[in-house]
């Protein structure tokens, strides 16, 4: 067991660093310059009279941000540009001195050469840390833009209503689909198993954001049934100090039911259909029969023989479940306003608050990729043919 | 196969199959509808005579008539209800989704009185003919003719979007699939240039060409489609002319340092990468660094979402490999190409065609969700998912959200019943 594990444990680390990179790249080339509306914003008092002052406020929050790094280990370029050309931050003059190198480099323009910068660059410096830097493998994510605070602050919180949210939609889905899906198993030409099976592909076709204005338009309507709260998590003007855990959570209570309709319906078709298949091929083997022959009752077969050896494809949805549910949850999130990763995604792209965004999308590939191992070890403890075969 | 024979098929699957048959006939009413737009829901008149001298507004390029010396300008939205016309046969829906109707402004129902202005001032009940059968937006545009105009984007991007998934799937997923780790050998020389053919084709393509590059992207449609044709026609024309040289000069060394190239492992790797990134909040990302638009947008769409067909097609050789037909065809001699596309493709269409369509279905929701919440998609075109996200603000306008909603979730459910429905032929 442990070897296999260690193998898979192995194996993912050179997939979450693909992942940084993926992420650096999208930093990297936001577009508008986020030192600028930094010191702009913190500049509405008029504190900094002097261009030179301004200047020097970027340049300082250049060395801050670690923005006057090259980008990367090494750079490509052309033969005729200089080594240092990552130093001009100002985009106008950068593109003079572009200007410049190409009308005096001569041939010297279309041949490549390779710079090497060595770890002292943005990449090593937003990953394993560096001046004034923990790096993302410490937490560090770096300073949003627009609320002048560390990303992970802010998006700590966030974080816990999401996974709040997707968990429990998930442990929602499987503990109402697997009994339909084995109902249907059961009986598939049954009236319940045709007529579930129709409204649940009915379900599957139906795009979130529908389902949740409409639930939100019948049940947090005032002119319809106002038996919902429309949006937020708690109720208006927060708790008194001594409520107890309990209390906020039964408070909480009708704030969540809608978002969770919303979280839960899309997946239920498919699990259900999984399970009902495959403890379908389950009921055809001859283990079955024994048990049957043997005496036992029903459910004790289905609960305790079918489902254990059709748990393995259902694992597998569990990992894929998970990434469609972060990415669902921008919307699901926006609709109902719940101050998690999702709507702080929105939020920091309509600010360009690139950094926060990076972090969001990095954060969650992180974790998909450990929900993917998580499947993966569990596949192992289950079925053991999978250690010794791979 | 020819075409006709591939259509008799067509339809005689179709005609065994009820359910299959209806979903394909509503999806071609779809088609229809898009292509048909203009002359469906258009604020200009299809005909209309007009001081003695007949007018086709609706079809005409142009942007104005003159008739008697007096300058008809086609775009003056309100003018063709109210001209004085002898004659005139407008459209089934009178309006265009771009057309204001200031007298029915703030949200009107289906079933609300609606009125109009006419050029003397006088407020009438609006005539039947002009009647906003679908209700109207805040600022008074069309729903039925914005749902009508929408069909275009939700189709156009699914279908184009999956053109590009499709056949990057299907390519990668086969060399995965048929090659494996252990048939295509590969020298070490020849590794050499494959690295110093990617260095290359990369400086070519994006240092030299950064500048053409950046406007290119910046202005987006069509431009920006060249310049990403050019940059993969750059890459596999370096690749090709450098592995061949390799190659040639391995033979003239005559080395044996040869070793199997694991094709299946960097695919799948690639595959598991891409899949542990959520692709909508990708999606959004790319699509807020750069400007929005929707080519940029089918193209996202496309490279994220090959990993499913991918994956699938690479089971499907992996499978399709072990059979005695594809042994055979080894055993006479053929090439490893004619193979994967004439022999093995065949075969496996059909349940990759599954995949694709389920894919449509998942670029469509996509789409519709980047322009609900109004990020990543440009903000001037009307949608079905723009249309449901005035509704957010209010709930009382329930015809904002049944009917685009209605219309997202029946072109979704047909994807995916036809889908289902293939997948059961067999």
């Amino acid at each position: 067991m442990w070897p296999y594990v260690l193998k898979r444990i192995l194996w993912f680390i050179p997939t979450l660093f693909a992942v940084t990179l993926i992420g650096f790249i999208l930093l990297a080339n936001a577009p508008g310059d986020g030192v600028n509306s930094l010191v702009m914003s913190s500049n509405s008092g008029g504190s900094l009279k002097t261009t030179q002052d301004i200047e020097q406020q970027k340049t300082y929050w250049r060395k801050q941000l670690g923005l006057d790094l090259p980008l990367f280990y090494f750079s490509i370029c052309k033969l005729s540009e200089p080594d240092t050309l990552y130093k001009i931050n100002d985009d106008v003059e950068l593109e003079k001195a572009k200007k410049h190198i190409k009308t005096t480099g001569g041939y010297k323009n279309y041949l490549p050469k390779i710079v090497w910068y060595g770890s002292s660059n943005q990449y090593h410096r937003w990953l394993f840390g560096g001046y004034n830097s923990k790096g993302i493998i410490r937490g560090d994510f770096g300073l949003s833009i627009s609320k002048k605070e560390p990303v992970i602050a802010i998006i700590k919180d966030k974080l816990i209503w999401s996974l709040f949210f997707s968990i429990l939609s998930i442990i929602l889905a499987y503990a109402i689909s697997v009994p339909i899906g084995i109902k249907i198993a059961r009986q598939p030409e049954s009236k319940f198993s045709k007529g579930s099976q129709f409204i649940l592909f009915l379900m599957y076709s139906m795009p979130s954001f529908f389902v949740g204005v409409l639930l939100l338009m019948l049940f947090a309507n005032p002119d319809v049934l106002s038996i919902f709260p429309p949006s937020g998590i708690k109720p208006i003007g927060g708790y008194d100090d001594d409520t107890s855990l309990l209390e906020k959570f039964i408070d909480s209570v009708p704030y969540m039911i809608l978002p969770l309709i919303c979280y839960t319906y899309s997946s239920l078709a498919f699990i259900s259909k999984l399970t009902a298949t495959s403890i379908q091929e389950q009921l055809q083997l001859d283990y079955i029969k024994t048990a049957k022959a043997k005496g036992l009752n029903e459910k004790t077969i289905i609960w305790k023989h079918a489902l254990k050896n059709s748990a393995l494809p259902l694992i597998t949805v569990f990992s894929s479940v998970f990434p469609s549910i972060v990415g669902g949850s921008v919307i699901i999130e926006s609709i109902f306003t719940i101050p998690g990763m999702g709507l702080e995604t929105v939020r920091a792209i309509i600010a360009q608050d690139y950094p926060v965004v990076i972090a969001i999308i990095t954060l969650s590939s992180i974790l998909t990729i450990f929900s993917y191992l998580l499947a993966d070890i569990l596949y192992a403890w289950i079925d053991p043919r999978i250690r010794i075969t791979k | 196969m020819n075409v006709k024979q591939s259509y008799s098929s067509f339809k005689n699957i179709l005609s065994k199959n009820r359910v299959l048959k209806r979903c394909v006939y509503v999806f071609i009413l779809f088609v229809f509808i898009s292509i048909l737009a203009p002359f469906i829901a258009n604020d200009k008149p299809l005909v209309c005579k007009y001081k003695g001298q007949w007018l086709f507004p609706a079809f005409s390029l142009k942007h104005q008539a003159i008739v008697n010396n007096e300058i008809i300008n086609y775009n003056m939205a309100k003018d063709w209800k109210t001209l004085e016309t002898d004659f005139a046969i407008f459209p089934p829906c009178a309006y265009s989704p771009n057309t204001i109707d200031a007298d029915n402004a703030p949200r009107k129902s289906p079933f609300d009185e609606q009125i109009m202005t006419l050029k003397n001032g006088q407020i009438i009940s609006i005539p039947l003919k002009y009647r906003h059968w679908l209700g109207t937006t805040q600022n008074g545009n069309d729903v039925l003719s914005c749902i009508i105009h929408g069909t275009k984007t939700s189709l156009s991007v699914g279908i184009f979007s999956m053109l590009i998934a499709g056949l990057l799937g299907i390519l990668l997923g086969a060399c995965a699939g048929y090659f494996q780790n252990n048939t295509l050998k590969i020298g070490y020389i020849q590794v050499l240039f494959l690295l110093l053919s990617i260095f290359i084709s990369y400086f070519f393509c994006f240092i030299i060409r950064a500048d053409k590059l950046s406007e290119a992207f910046k202005e987006g449609g069509l431009g920006m489609f060249f310049q990403i044709l050019l940059i993969i026609y750059i890459f596999i024309q370096n690749t090709f002319i450098l592995l061949r040289l390799g190659k040639w000069i391995d033979e003239k060394l005559k080395t044996d340092n040869r070793f199997y190239l694991p094709i299946d492992v960097i695919i799948s790797r690639i595959i598991e990468i891409l899949n542990s990134i959520p692709s909508l909040l990708l999606i959004i990302a790319l699509s807020a660094i750069s400007k929005p638009s929707y080519s940029l947008l089918i193209m996202i769409i496309g490279f994220l979402s090959w990993t499913s067909i991918a994956r699938l097609t690479r089971a499907e050789y992996l499978k399709a490999k072990q059979l005695d037909y594809v042994t055979s065809c080894r055993a006479i001699g053929m090439s490893n190409y004619r193979i994967i596309a004439k022999h093995i493709l065949p075969n496996v269409f059909p349940l990759l065609l599954v995949q694709i369509i389920f894919g449509l279905a998942g670029a469509v929701l996509i789409e519709a969700s980047l322009s609900f919440i109004g990020v990543g998609v440009p903000l001037n075109i009307i949608t079905w998912g723009s249309l449901l996200n005035e509704a957010r603000e209010h709930f009382s306008a329930w015809w904002l959200v049944v009917f685009p909603g209605l219309c997202v979730f029946t072109l979704i459910f047909i994807y995916n019943k036809i889908a289902t429905e293939i997948s059961k032929l067999k």
